[in-house]
């Protein structure tokens, strides 16, 4: 119990630490907002210049990155891929699905503390509508009433919340298990983990837990990974840009809906 | 005197307006057509589930609906102006190849899936926009994916081409565009050429 304690606030104060790096990457005067609708309206000539000029991909480390790129891939073919698969074929689809609602489901925790500090009135209730709902009717989430009942999951994330606030330029890391990913994104990762309630659970089924969770987040991205790496010319360099349309896209600094 | 004035002005931008409309349903019923070739497609693949057999079918598709020769345009960037006629002649088959391959892998991972066209738009600068979304009907994880089309009038304006798709908010020749600069700055077209034999669909 000590021991967990410990460790969270070590996390803590790791990620306390990232977010004041990111915090002198963001005020580099360098950084041009020009692309960034700041009105977050719906502006298709905005759309169209956004979308055409080269994104303004911060990247100083890419040459280490490129060095580092082969043995994150080399992990992912080593043990995510074989693992994924046997996940895969081992339970059935039925079974993987409950897994992903009940995980889902207590990240709803963190998408209403993300709406709250977006501002996001309607997705902070919606979050904790269906949290109550689906923890109480849906047994803690393994069944998702919620979104049969029309009332469909509105995801926000940490990262989205630092882009929120200013925290958009980031230099681009490479991390095992992550791949090519923005540090802001990854400080927003450790965010999102410390609020997950499956990360306070000290019974001996703990590492049960951990262990289905990290299954199910690489099953959901195994097939969208693999067809980046077969399909494309340089898959570096088309991670990094899909993360930046993404996170544009998410953030509404480019509406397309 | 005025009130006729106003009467005209009136007659003019009801013509407009009505002009508009017909154009957003022809693009519709464009991409509605595109839409019902691609669900077409992907039952196919449940029949026979033999990649190659689509291969002719998605070339097909891309002829007919897609203005390739603008998207490798873009995918290009700066260097499409330094290229000769025949080598932009090769960028754009071997672009063809390599969008089928992409396109063809994302519909199919849709392999039974409906549509809906949700609303066309006029954009500003470069044609029409069209929301569709996509309902993936798998067994048990439903896939709910929200695709824009990007739709303009051809080089001889004499039909809708769609210049650009955006999946969930990644639009296609953005992120192929950025694949391509790293070869392009390495290596120069040659070296990008050199990749075709990757992504080479043969026709049948």
């Amino acid at each position: 119990m000590l021991l967990r304690h410990s460790i969270a606030q070590l996390g803590l104060v790791f990620t306390a630490l990232l977010v004041l790096c990111c915090f002198f990457y963001s005020i580099n005067p360098a950084y041009s907002a020009a692309n960034i609708n700041s009105s977050g309206s719906t502006n298709y000539k905005n759309f169209y210049d956004c979308l055409y000029d080269q994104y303004d991909i911060y990247d100083p480390f890419e040459k280490f990155n490129r060095k580092v790129y082969p043995f994150s891939l080399a992990i992912d073919e080593i043990i995510v891929y074989p693992t994924t698969t046997a996940y895969r074929t081992l339970l059935p689809a039925q079974l993987r699905l409950k897994i992903n609602n009940f995980f889902n489901n207590m990240l709803e925790p963190r998408n209403a503390i993300n709406a709250l500090l977006q501002g996001k009135n309607s997705s902070f209730v919606v979050s904790l509508w269906r949290l109550a709902f689906n923890s109480v009717i849906g047994v803690f989430g393994i069944f998702d009433v919620a979104t049969k009942l029309h009332v469909k999951s509105e995801p926000s994330t940490f990262q989205e919340t630092l882009h929120f606030y200013g925290f958009r330029r980031s230099p681009y890391i490479v991390a095992p298990f992550f791949g090519v990913y923005p540090l802001v994104g990854l400080v927003g990762e450790l965010l999102d983990s410390v609020t997950n309630p499956a990360f306070y659970v000290t019974s001996p089924f703990s590492s049960l837990l951990y262990s289905l969770n990290l299954l199910r987040i690489w099953d959901s991205y195994f097939d969208i990974k693999r067809n980046i790496q077969l399909n494309s010319l340089d898959s570096y360099t088309k991670f990094r840009n899909i993360h930046e349309q993404l996170l544009q896209n998410k953030c509404n600094t480019l509406d397309f809906n | 005197m005025i009130l006729l004035r106003k009467l005209f002005f009136l007659v003019v931008l009801l013509f407009f307006n009505f002009a508009s409309a017909e154009e957003l349903s022809e693009v519709t019923g464009f991409i509605d057509n595109l839409m019902q070739e691609c669900t077409r497609l992907a039952k196919q693949h449940i029949a026979q589930e033999q990649d190659d057999l689509h291969d002719n079918y998605i070339l097909n598709i891309l002829d007919e609906y897609f203005d390739v020769g603008v998207m490798a345009k873009f995918t290009a960037g700066r260097y499409w102006q330094g290229m000769s006629m025949k080598q932009r002649a090769d960028l754009v088959n071997f672009y063809k190849n390599f969008l089928a391959r992409n396109y063809l892998s994302t519909i199919l991972e849709y392999k039974n899936f409906s549509y809906r066209i949700i609303n066309a738009t006029i954009s500003s600068k470069r044609g029409y926009i069209v929301t569709t979304d996509i309902y993936g009907h798998d067994k048990v994880f439903a896939k709910e994916l929200k695709v824009h089309y990007l739709v303009a009038l051809s080089k001889d304006r004499d039909r809708f081409m769609v210049n650009d798709i955006i999946l969930d908010g990644v639009s296609v020749v953005v992120s192929h565009r950025s694949d391509f600069a790293y070869v392009l700055e390495s290596g120069g077209i040659e070296a990008l050429l050199k990749q075709n034999q990757k992504f080479l669909i043969k026709r049948n």
